[in-house]
This record gives structure tokens, sequence and C-alpha cells, in this order.
């Protein structure tokens, strides 16, 4: 099992937050999103990404490496469209480029804005994706009426990614062992090779399953059993606290206005 | 005399290419037996177990479960599978719900039964299969074993009249094996109807007494461990071989021309045991 050691999914269902009510969590990370997208200032959004990271570190107990990983990816867009955004601004230059490029202070308030909010929004995002199994997301699903063919669909990709990311693995390590992708052309027929052959192996598995459900009763809908928590269930110690950091959160948005940097 | 609880008469099934899969068996199933099914790779196991609950519908003859010939419609299979129960070679295959206990609730659920009565069995085959402390865990972060168990108290779950197993030890370590035997051993005695396929001849002869030869589709001899096993012939034509606990007395009947009796060799530890005690 080692290579789903590392894994997403491996630390949404062993940490410390895993067992927590979802509704809670979800509540709380929507509001979050939501308050973080009606500020003016770069600072709440800061102070959104403090909280979020200190309750998916020292709460849901995610080691700090996985965590930077995470939030690597968003970051490095994050930063990219900051760049841009400070070049974008108009009114007086503060530093130029040529050709009548530069950066104005508009457009670093509006950079450090986007930075800020995009940083606070991946961190409440990341803190319902770190902490709740994807298990319990699918009971969402049915609590909200998504369609059953939706959930159904992606019951089954949610399983099946597993099985082939390890199939694909095992493809790969063998294909190594004789000497595959040792160079340029080597690595595009082998890739090839190797997506083909996982295509295929798809659809046998497909068959297959087929097969194993229609054994099990299987006519054209998963009837699965309703697991997971019901809003009702969210502890009044949850409510006050989302409360609280609702009130906090309009109280800090207020005072900070659209207080800016420069 | 028992209540024949499935009978299969002279089945054939052509694959769609024209080849020929089963070739004509017949076969009976008595409740409360526990009957192995022994062949080589390739035999036609799988696909003559697929008969049995219509997943596979033969080209010719019949399935007649509990008295009833086995019919095609949806509702018919539906009631087929709910008494006949197939337990996949690859857990992998039969496992698709994201929690063990989700996996296990999906058959009964299909049958429509009332949620508590859906608790209620899935609590007890997960109690049953040793299973109950994995019951929110995701089927990829299971050991091998531990998804064999699962996939079984998928169907115990349904609680079927006749539970068949597609090589339920294969890629098991021994104990393992040994203890899925154990477990198909104990719900036996506990009145379940049980198949199995396989082709590990040193366990069988520990858990069952009435194997069935398959090759080529055809079942080539029925009867007990010592009947098959004393059936030179029927072993080497179905690519199979004495247990390694026979092999000794084999030896030492035709090296060293010492006997142990004449009604065939111990297969099991035990029964050499006290052969060699009797003989001591």
């Amino acid at each position: 099992m080692s290579i789903f050691e590392d894994t997403l999914d491996h630390y949404s269902t062993n940490n410390e937050l895993s067992e927590s009510n979802i509704y809670s969590k979800i509540i709380f990370a929507l509001l979050a999103i939501l308050l973080n997208l009606m500020t003016g200032s770069p600072i709440f959004p800061f102070l959104i990404f403090l909280l979020c990271s200190f309750l998916i570190l020292y709460f849901a107990k995610i080691p700090l490496r996985f965590y930077a990983t995470f939030m690597a990816i968003p970051l490095g867009f994050a930063i990219l469209s900051g760049i841009f955004l400070a070049f974008l601004g108009t009114g007086e230059q503060i530093w130029t480029l040529g050709f009548g490029i530069g950066i104005t202070k508009g457009g670093i308030n509006q950079a450090m804005l986007v930075f800020f909010r995009v940083l606070g929004g991946v961190a409440a995002l990341g803190f319902l994706i770190l902490t709740t199994p994807m298990n319990r997301i699918f009971a969402i699903f049915h609590d909200l009426h998504v369609p059953a063919v939706i959930t159904d669909l992606a019951i089954l990709m949610y399983r099946y990614i597993f099985l082939f990311l390890d199939v694909t693995a095992t493809m790969y390590n063998s294909q190594k062992t004789r000497l595959g992708y040792h160079n340029y052309m080597s690595w595009m027929k082998c890739l090839a090779a190797l997506a083909g052959m996982v295509f295929i192996r798809t659809w046998e598995q497909g068959e297959i399953s087929y097969k194993a459900l229609a054994s099990r009763g299987y006519n054209g809908q998963l009837n699965m059993i309703r697991e997971g928590d019901s809003i009702k269930d969210v502890s009044i110690r949850d409510w006050i606290l989302i409360i609280l950091f609702v009130i906090l959160s309009v109280f800090a948005i207020i005072k900070l206005g659209n207080w800016t940097i420069f | 005399m028992a209540q024949t609880i499935l009978e299969v008469k002279d089945l054939h099934y052509n694959y769609p290419d024209g080849t020929q899969a089963i070739k004509g068996i017949d076969f009976k199933v008595e409740e409360g037996q526990m009957i192995s099914i022994l062949g080589p790779n390739g035999a036609g196991k799988s696909t003559f177990f697929l008969h049995f609950n219509g997943i596979i519908e033969p080209t010719s003859g019949q399935i007649i479960i509990e008295g009833e010939p086995l019919k095609y419609d949806k509702k018919s299979l539906l009631k087929a599978r709910a008494k006949v129960g197939v337990v996949f070679q690859n857990p992998d295959d039969q496992l698709f719900a994201p929690t063990v206990y989700e996996d296990v609730a999906f058959g009964p659920m299909n049958m429509g039964l009332d949620e508590e009565e859906v608790r209620r069995r899935v609590e007890t085959s997960l109690e049953r299969v040793g299973m109950s402390e994995y019951a929110q865990k995701a089927p990829h972060h299971l050991s091998g074993g531990q998804k064999k168990r699962v996939a079984i108290a998928g169907i115990l779950a349904m609680e079927p009249k006749v539970m068949v197993l597609d090589e339920p030890t294969s890629g098991l370590d021994p104990n393992g094996a040994s203890a899925i035997m154990q477990l198909l051993y104990d719900l036996n005695a506990d009145g379940m109807t049980i198949i199995v396929s396989t082709h590990d001849v040193d366990l069988v002869p520990m858990y069952s007494d009435n194997i069935n030869v398959l090759r080529k589709g055809k079942i080539l001899k029925q009867g007990t461990c010592r009947e098959v096993f004393g059936d030179e012939k029927v072993i080497e034509d179905a690519d199979l071989r004495l247990p390694w606990v026979g092999q000794i007395f084999e030896m030492l009947e035709q090296e060293d021309d010492i006997v142990f009796g004449d009604d065939g060799y111990p297969l099991t530890v035990a029964d050499a045991r006290e052969t060699l005690l009797e003989k001591l």
C-alpha cells in the first residue's frame, strides 16, 4: 500500500478531524470562502489563511510538508496572476519596464488583494478537502439532491481511480525493469503502450465489475445505504464557534474597509 | 435425505467465438454440503460458476434452484441472485463502494430490505468475517486478505442459500488462506451450503470431503478425497498432484515397500499422524 501513503486520500481519512461532523466543516469552509470574497482589504483573507492553516496543522495534524506541497500549485498560479495584475493597473507608474508598461500603485494593491484572496480561499477549501474523507462528501451529494447518476458515477470513479493507479504503477515498474524509458523515443513508445494497456484494462474491468455488481442484484442504479452525519447533529459548540467566526469576520471586514498597503 | 438446492442439467456453453467452454455438466448440490471443485487453470471453473446465478446464460441445459428452473427475466434473476451468492476471485472486481460498510450493504439494499434489517445484516456479517473494526475504511486501504473477507461479508449479508466462491485462497499468504478456509468451514457447520473452486490440493482435504474434478469443461470425477486422490489417472489428466502429505506415503510405499493400510494414502497432517502412530 506504499504508493497510497502520501496521497491526499490517505490524509483525508487519517487525520484528527476525519470523524467530526461534515456539516460543521462544510458550513465553515463555505462561509469562510464567501466572507473572503466580500472583503476589500488583503489583510482579512490573510487572517483566513492563518486561521485555516492553524486548523489544518494544529487540529487536524496534517504534516506541514504535505500541506506545503498541497498549497504550492495554487500559490504558484496566484503569484503569476499577481505579477500580471501589478502591470495592468492604471495611473501613475512607480516602476517602468518600457514600451509604456509599468507597475502602478493601483496595480500592486489589486495584485495583493487577488493574491491573498486566492491564499485564503484555497486554505478554506483545503481545510474541507484535507479533513474530510471522500465518502462523506458523497453522502452530502445525496442530501443536496444531486442526480443519482452523477453520484453513482462519482462513487465508481473514486473507487477505480485507485485501482488503475495501482495497475499503472505496476505496469510502469515492469516497463522500467525491462529498460523502458531509457531515451526519448523509448519514453514515447513506453508511455503510449502504457496508456493503451491501461485503457484496455479499464474496459475489461468494466465488464467484470458489471458481472460482480449484477451478482449482488444491481439493476441500473446503485442503491447505497445512507451513511454519514446529518445537519441536525452539528453540536451547539460548533454552531457557537461558527456564529462567533461570522460576527468577528464581519466586524473585521467593516473595520478594515478598503485598507491597502499603499 | 437432504433437499437438493441447486441442480445443473446437461450444461453446455460456447463462447461467442464458438469455443466450447462447458461441454455437458451434470451437477447436484444438496443442502448443507461443502463441495470443492478442483481443476487446473482454464478448466472453465469461473465460467461454470457464473451460470449458477444467471450471469451467463447457457447455450443449452438447465439450472434448477430449489426445484425451480432458472428463467432469465429481471425478476427471476434477482431472486436467483439472492439465493445463490457468488464471491469473485479478485476482490477488487467486487468491492466498489467508498467504504466497507456501504459495500457490504449494497446486496441487501438491492434486495429491497428496510434500513434497520440492512444494518443488522451488515453488522452481523462483518462480525462473522472479523472485519467489524474496518467498517468505515476505504477498500483500497485494506490488505488482500481483508478485501477477501469483505467480499465474503458482502455476499453473507444477502443471506443466500448457497455461497459460491471462486478461488477463495488465491493470492493469500498461507495463514490467510487457512483462515479463509476455516471461516468457510465454520459457515458450513452453521448450515450454509458452500461450493468452492480451488487448485490448492493441500488445503482441500482438510475442509471438504466432496470433490469434483473439472477439466476442459467436463467433470472428470466426483467423490470423496480418498476416492479422487486415489485415482492416479484422473489426477494426472487434470494437471493436479497428490497433497504433499500423500506424496510422502506414496514414496514410502513405492520406494521402501512400507504399506500403511489399503484405503488410500492419508492426505492431511492429522490423518498422517494417526496412521503413523498406529504403525509405530
